[in-house]
């Protein structure tokens, strides 16, 4: 039986105030030992001078008796195990368990019985070698902790570091944004007060020239927004406020910001929007910048004296805008080029019409993040429709858009619905829409639930545990910082995750019957 | 009576265009060229509506508002922000603060003249109603 631990050098201390004792285990371990193991033995009578003599470092063990003069070995142990780089075994000759557990209790490697050291002598070397093991082993495993510990820290101070960084570019971004959009406020004011006839009479012509400046500093100030929020969508930073409205208004506001650009180039717009139409459910700035983009690029392709259609047609659980055009059309190759980020059409007459990369891109971003879907039909030599949907505004409609568009984005990831309750139900919804639209990604779904007082959260994710936290820790520490003590916290319930498969109805059902039962909950607790 | 307007904003060159847009409507117009010198501008002017800018080099237009509206007499009175900032925050945060209206800038000035006379209809009528009640 091979007792060695490894090949190398050993040191026995030996503290037992019975020399005979300390002769008997020099003895066996002199006699069992593995001779490829060089052995060292120290004997001591006083626990004390042995503790002044530990040797440094290397490998040692060190047997203790239990019963020492005036003391036993058990006050010793802890002095032992903090100056010793070696495991410590107790022993002694007339034990019991209660003094075992203690022994071990105190940091002991092992207890041994002297009568079992005599009857069964390889023993102590057993309980040697084991105690080694399983000292080394435990160093080693503090010693990974402590790298794993150390290894955690730098990656949390890398990760707070680059989320500093993060935060740094979009502020930078906005920065640009802002510092941007001053002198144009200047540039497109100026033009105007001039084009007014407040600083003196203006000539027809003098006032079209002015015009030419006017859109020319809506173009930037438009295109400045374009890539503030490319930006922010590309960071999930990208807040989205859908809410209902009348697809008209969304027509009207683009109109208005155009009109005078067609007229400059002679281009007939007409606008078709049928007496019954849905309302839908969008953010109405990003939904009227996809089509404004939309409607400038149909303009800018349209041969001067042309016509152009702006249109919204119902479509099963939607709304579609459309834009129609006589321009030189594309062919299909080109249209599924056509969405790559700053793409330029390579046809030689489209080259003098730069910005069209951009504004279709962007168009994407903004018509994906109000959960609709861009559509392209063209036809070379005659024309194109450039054409976007909007979910409606009922519930199915819109749970049918998120799934569909969860799906394109990664279809394995199921998506979680949380509902937040506001426990006083005369407190504003909105400030609470306000609240989480500022927590959430702008994928992320908001439905209110007015008359329930709640508001549904949907977003793809499998956490929603993770998800509830979130919003919870945001909630605190925002309205803590306000009101300089803690919030009361938002009350949000997990209530459902789905495959993104999942059918809209069957979703919309569940999510109507919890938004009605969470709120009755409340009423109950309530009164 | 004609109506005072006070502008508040550390971009001379906009003040100067507003400025010149208002006066042309018949308005009175007094400027300050930051957030603490229109606080100071608010006392001394007793304007009918403020049109006040965010991002300025002292404090910023939420502060302005938030110590305007703490003094006494200035606790009603109408303030329009004009920001060229559009993040999604701007807008609550200027209204929770204390504004009647909220236009980004580049702005049109039809919206802006829109803004003011409805924060002066709006304060004329409670005034109005507040002086029958007496």
């Amino acid at each position: 039986m091979s007792i060695a631990v490894s090949n190398e050098e050993l040191t026995v201390v030996i503290v037992d105030d019975d020399v005979d004792h300390r002769q008997l285990m020099r003895a066996v371990l002199e006699r069992d030992t593995d001779s490829t193991r060089t052995l060292h033995i120290f004997e001591y009578g006083e626990p004390d001078v042995a503790l002044a003599s530990l040797p440094p470092d290397g490998n040692v063990v060190m047997l203790v008796d239990y019963h020492l003069n005036g003391a036993t070995g058990l006050d010793w142990i802890q002095d032992f195990t903090r100056t010793l780089m070696g495991p410590v075994i107790i022993v002694t000759s007339s034990g019991d368990e209660e003094i075992a557990a203690k022994a071990f209790r105190l940091g002991a490697a092992d207890y041994l019985d002297k009568g079992n050291i005599i009857r069964e002598p390889l023993e102590l070397w057993a309980s040697i070698n084991r105690s080694i093991r399983r000292f080394k082993l435990e160093r080693t495993n503090r010693s990974l902790a402590r790298s794993l510990k150390l290894a955690n820290a730098e990656l949390t101070a890398k990760n707070d570091k680059l989320a500093i960084l993060t935060r740094n570019a979009q502020q930078f971004v906005e920065d640009v944004a802002h510092e941007f959009r001053t002198p144009l406020t200047v540039i497109k004011e100026f033009a105007s007060i001039i084009a007014d006839g407040i600083g003196g009479d203006v000539s027809p012509k003098q006032i079209s020239y002015l015009d030419f400046i006017n859109d020319a500093t809506s173009d930037l100030a438009n295109l400045v927004d374009d890539f503030l929020d490319s930006s922010k969508l590309r960071t999930g930073m990208l807040r989205v406020h859908r809410k209902v409205h009348k697809p008209q208004d969304i027509i009207d506001s683009t109109w208005k910001m155009v009109e005078t650009r067609a007229a400059t180039k002679s281009i007939a717009v007409e606008k078709v929007i049928p007496s019954q139409l849905p309302l839908v459910f969008v953010d109405a700035e990003k939904a009227g910048r996809a089509l404004l983009n939309l409607v400038t690029n149909a303009i800018k392709f349209t041969n001067p004296d042309g016509r152009i259609r702006i249109q919204a047609v119902p479509v099963a659980g939607a709304v579609r805008f459309e834009v129609e055009d006589e321009g030189p059309g594309l062919t299909q190759e080109e249209i599924d080029h056509l969405f790559e980020r700053f793409h330029q059409c390579e046809r030689s007459h489209h080259l003098s019409e730069k910005g069209f990369g951009l504004g279709l891109s962007i168009v994407r971003d903004l018509v994906h993040i109000n959960l609709g879907k861009v559509e392209i039909w063209s036809t070379p030599g005659e024309g194109s429709v450039f054409a976007f949907t909007v979910p409606a505004e009922d519930h199915e409609s819109i749970i049918s858009a998120f799934l569909n568009r969860a799906r394109e984005q990664d279809h394995a990831t199921p998506i979680t619905a949380l509902a937040v309750v506001n426990k006083h139900p005369v407190a504003n919804l909105h400030s609470d829409i306000d609240f989480l639209s500022s927590t959430c990604y702008g994928t992320d779904l908001l439905i209110p639930f007015p008359q329930q007082h709640s508001i549904i959260m949907i977003g793809q994710t499998a956490k929603s545990k993770g998800w509830i936290e979130r919003i919870q820790r945001v909630h605190a520490s925002r309205f803590a910082d306000s009101h300089g003590r803690d919030s009361e916290p938002l009350q949000i319930e997990a209530i459902g995750m789905w495959r993104t498969e999942e059918d809209a109805s069957s979703i919309c059902k569940v999510l109507e019957r919890t938004a009605t039962g969470v709120f009755h909950g409340i009423d109950d607790t309530d009164h | 009576m004609e109506s005072t307007i006070l502008i508040i904003d550390d971009e001379p060159r906009i003040t100067a265009a507003l400025m010149i847009r208002l006066e042309s409507k018949g308005y009175n117009v007094c400027h300050a060229i930051n957030g603490l010198a229109g606080v100071e501008a608010a006392c001394l002017c007793k304007p009918d509506v403020i049109v006040l800018d965010i991002r300025m080099p002292d404090i910023d237009g939420y502060e302005t508002c938030t110590r305007i509206r703490r003094m006494p007499g200035l606790e009603t009175i109408p303030v329009v922000f004009l920001s060229a900032n559009v993040q999604d925050s701007a807008r609550s945060r200027a209204i929770a603060c204390g504004g009647s209206q909220f236009i980004s800038k580049p702005y049109d000035a039809d919206d802006v003249i829109g803004a003011i006379e409805s924060c002066i209809i709006a304060r004329e009528h409670a005034q109005n109603s507040a002086g029958c009640e007496r």
